[in-house]
């Protein structure tokens, strides 16, 4: 091999070297109270549920608002799940951990069968790094046995216990546990 | 032999007549004298009881015999056939019979002869007993003055004797009908007499018929009785259903005369013997009001007048109110045409004025003429008029018809001609033949042999087709049919899978399901991936930059 061989290889080498990418770091929601599932109980009641997120946050990039009312998408502060499915299901948990006859499912499970269909349209979720977290959702609660419909609304601000985007998941994660308080006011018992 | 003289003797004495004995009679002569005196009374004595002989004239000597046939008035003997001989003439026979002499009496100019035999006629059989007993001949004495001794013998019996009490009368009729001597004649189906002679009227055109009615029923017959042929069968049809009236069975074969009296009549009058009759054809003509009004019409009709003929009825709505007198050809010089005049006689006194109270115009004929014209004249104006019309489709018959019609023309009553034109119309009848003629042309028109015949290979196609269509439907019975339910039940499992396949809780929806979740996932990825590389094309040289801080 000659020398102007070995040079374009270790060039090439370096050039590669320089294409090294910085890591990713990935975020869950946490469903709180933390803890297991209490012990199903009573009449069990199926619940459907519907979320709608907004499209600016609906990614796998976590994004976050800036003070010159822009966003940053954080190329390497990603979401484990998209946000749709992650804030489904955290909310379904949510809820069946504060009603123990509450069996929640989205639209593929028990279609049609539901005794109630929950639809949850967050018309807002936006962060701002070491900020607040802040959450605006709409709902509709239809109890079908009944034929009673409830709509609601509210919005939930959460400050972030410190800068980094953990504490920026743990904020999405109260807020959405505090929309799960009002729903489950509003749904229906047997 | 010679004479020899005797010696004379004068002491010879002379003889003396004895007066006394000449002047008796000899005893022999007395008894001859005797005999024949008596003989003289016997012949004297038959001569006076014998009675009278006559000559009857017969056309046959069947079962006569020469003194063996009697003479019999009532059964009894009042004479005997003496001779029997052939006219000179060869036209008769001559019988000559001695008659009692207390039967003399008979011998006059109207006593009627004839013989009994065995007879059979139409209704009855008569003198059986001759059969045993031989024939006789019978009289029926006459009650003229006139003696006779000559007589014509009846060949048939007399039907009445002029011992038999009735009366006869005379009746008139166009024809004799089935009628003859001996028929029966009738009152309320009794049989109260009998025909006893007609003879045809001089000049032919009627028959004159004498009938004999028995006492006591001759007292029926009045002036106002109605005499008709009560022969054969008279039948009717009308409203109540068929009718069928005879007198008895024997006037069906031998024909009758019935009499009854009309029924409004009223009086009790008894017509005298030999009154004169009309013997009516049947019971109807005969019991019918007579009509003594007759206003005469003459009617000129445009149509034909085949059918119509004298005596047909002329009617209004169903009602007989008069009958055709005549139907004539009449040639109007005027006009040069030919005109049909039908004459009808119509009786206004059937055309009662329903104004009319107890008090009728009769005062005068011009006073009822003047309210019949004006009556006419009302029902003209009120739109009557004659039409023809078929009385029976079956034989063509046709009668006048006067009906009110809306639809004409005023016209009115010609009163000035006579008899009076009353005013006509062309009837329906006329109308439809027309229409039936004009029809006939057009069916005339019609190739009725070309459209039977292309009806013919019509028919002979579609029974083509329909034995095709029978084959088919066979087949598709027998074959296609078990294929289709076969299909069918295929398609059902089809259909049951599909359903089982395509229901919500089918494993393929839920696959379907989560194949489009991770198909929107993916196109989610491409999406960041492609938004990615708008904000860091270098990204794909350098990798991804940092976050800025």
């Amino acid at each position: 091999m000659s020398a102007f061989k070995w040079l374009a290889t270790i060039g090439a080498g370096i050039m590669f070297a320089a294409c090294a990418s910085k890591p990713d770091h990935f975020y869950t929601l946490d469903v709180l109270p933390a803890g297991d599932r209490p012990a199903l109980a009573g009449t069990l009641l199926h619940v459907r549920l519907d979320v709608t997120v907004p499209s600016l946050v609906d990614r796998s990039e976590m994004v976050v608002t800036t003070a010159d009312n822009g966003v940053q998408i954080l190329d390497h502060e990603r979401w484990a799940a998209p946000l749709s499915d992650q804030v489904t299901q955290t909310l379904s948990r949510d809820l069946e951990r504060r009603r123990p006859d509450v069996l929640v499912g989205d639209r593929r499970f028990d279609q049609g069968k539901a005794a109630a269909v929950v639809k949850v349209d967050i018309v807002r979720m936006s962060a701002a790094r070491a900020g607040h977290v802040k959450l605006e959702a709409h709902w509709h609660i239809t109890d079908i046995d009944a034929g009673l419909d409830t709509v609601g609304g509210d919005s939930f601000d959460v400050p972030l216990s410190g800068p980094d985007y953990a504490a920026m998941a743990q904020g999405y994660s109260q807020a959405l546990s505090q929309l799960a308080d009002k729903l489950v006011s509003a749904l229906p018992t047997r | 032999m010679t004479d020899t003289p005797l010696p004379p003797t004068d002491d010879l004495p002379e003889a003396v007549p004895d007066p006394t004995r000449r002047k008796r009679l000899p005893f022999a002569f007395l008894l001859p004298a005797i005999v024949i005196v008596v003989a003289g009374i016997v012949v004297i004595q038959q001569q006076l009881a014998r009675g009278p002989n006559i000559n009857i004239d017969f056309l046959s000597a069947d079962g006569l015999e020469v003194n063996k046939t009697k003479v019999r008035y009532k059964d009894v003997d009042i004479g005997d056939v003496t001779d029997i001989h052939v006219s000179k003439d060869r036209k008769k026979v001559v019988v000559t019979a001695r008659m009692h002499r207390d039967a003399s009496d008979y011998l006059v100019d109207d006593t009627r002869f004839w013989v009994v035999r065995p007879r059979v006629a139409g209704g009855s059989v008569t003198g059986l007993g001759t059969l045993v007993s031989g024939a006789y001949i019978s009289v029926d004495v006459g009650r003229s003055d006139v003696k006779r001794r000559s007589f014509d013998g009846l060949e048939v019996p007399p039907i009445v004797t002029y011992d038999l009490p009735g009366r006869e009368f005379i009746l008139h009729a166009e024809d004799i009908g089935s009628l003859s001597v001996g028929s029966t004649v009738f009152y309320r189906h009794l049989e109260v007499g009998q025909v006893v002679a007609y003879a045809l009227d001089p000049g032919g055109a009627s028959v004159t018929i004498k009938v004999f009615i028995n006492q006591p029923y001759d007292s029926y017959v009045t002036p106002s009785t109605r005499f008709w042929q009560a022969s054969g069968i008279d039948m009717s049809i009308d409203a109540d259903g068929v009718k069928l009236r005879t007198e008895s069975l024997t006037s069906i074969l031998e024909g009758g005369v019935a009499f009854q009296a009309l029924p409004a009549a009223v009086t009790k009058t008894v017509s005298p013997a030999d009154a004169v009759f009309t013997l009516f054809t049947d019971r109807d003509r005969a019991m019918r009001q007579e009509d003594t009004e007759v206003s005469t019409f003459v009617m000129y009709f445009k149509g034909s007048l085949r059918g119509l003929s004298a005596g047909a009825p002329v009617d209004l709505r169903g009602i007989t109110i008069g009958e055709v007198k005549g139907l004539t050809v009449e040639y109007d010089r005027d006009s040069g045409t030919l005109r049909f005049p039908v004459e009808v006689d119509i009786y206004p006194q059937r055309i009662r004025g329903r104004s009319r109270t107890g008090n009728h115009p009769t005062g005068t004929d011009d006073a009822s003429n003047i309210a019949g014209r004006a009556l006419v004249d009302s029902l003209v104006a009120h739109g009557m008029r004659a039409e023809l019309k078929t009385g029976s489709l079956l034989t063509g018959q046709k009668f006048v018809a006067l009906d009110f019609h809306t639809e004409v023309a005023p016209e009115h009553v010609g009163w000035d001609a006579h008899p009076a034109v009353f005013p006509t119309t062309t009837g329906a009848l006329d109308d439809i033949q027309d229409s039936v003629g004009s029809i006939a042309k057009k069916l005339d028109k019609v190739p009725f042999d070309q459209i039977s015949a292309r009806l013919m290979i019509t028919m002979g196609n579609l029974d083509d087709t329909l034995k095709t269509a029978n084959h088919l439907l066979k087949n598709v019975d027998g074959t296609v049919a078990p294929e289709i339910t076969a299909t069918l039940k295929e398609a059902q499992g089809a259909m049951k899978n599909a359903k089982e396949v395509l229901g919500q809780d089918s494993p393929l929806q839920s696959d379907l399901g989560n194949t489009l979740l991770e198909l929107s996932r993916a196109a989610k990825s491409v999406s960041a991936l492609v938004d990615y590389l708008e904000r860091h094309p270098e990204a794909l040289l350098r990798g991804k930059p940092g976050d800025s801080q």
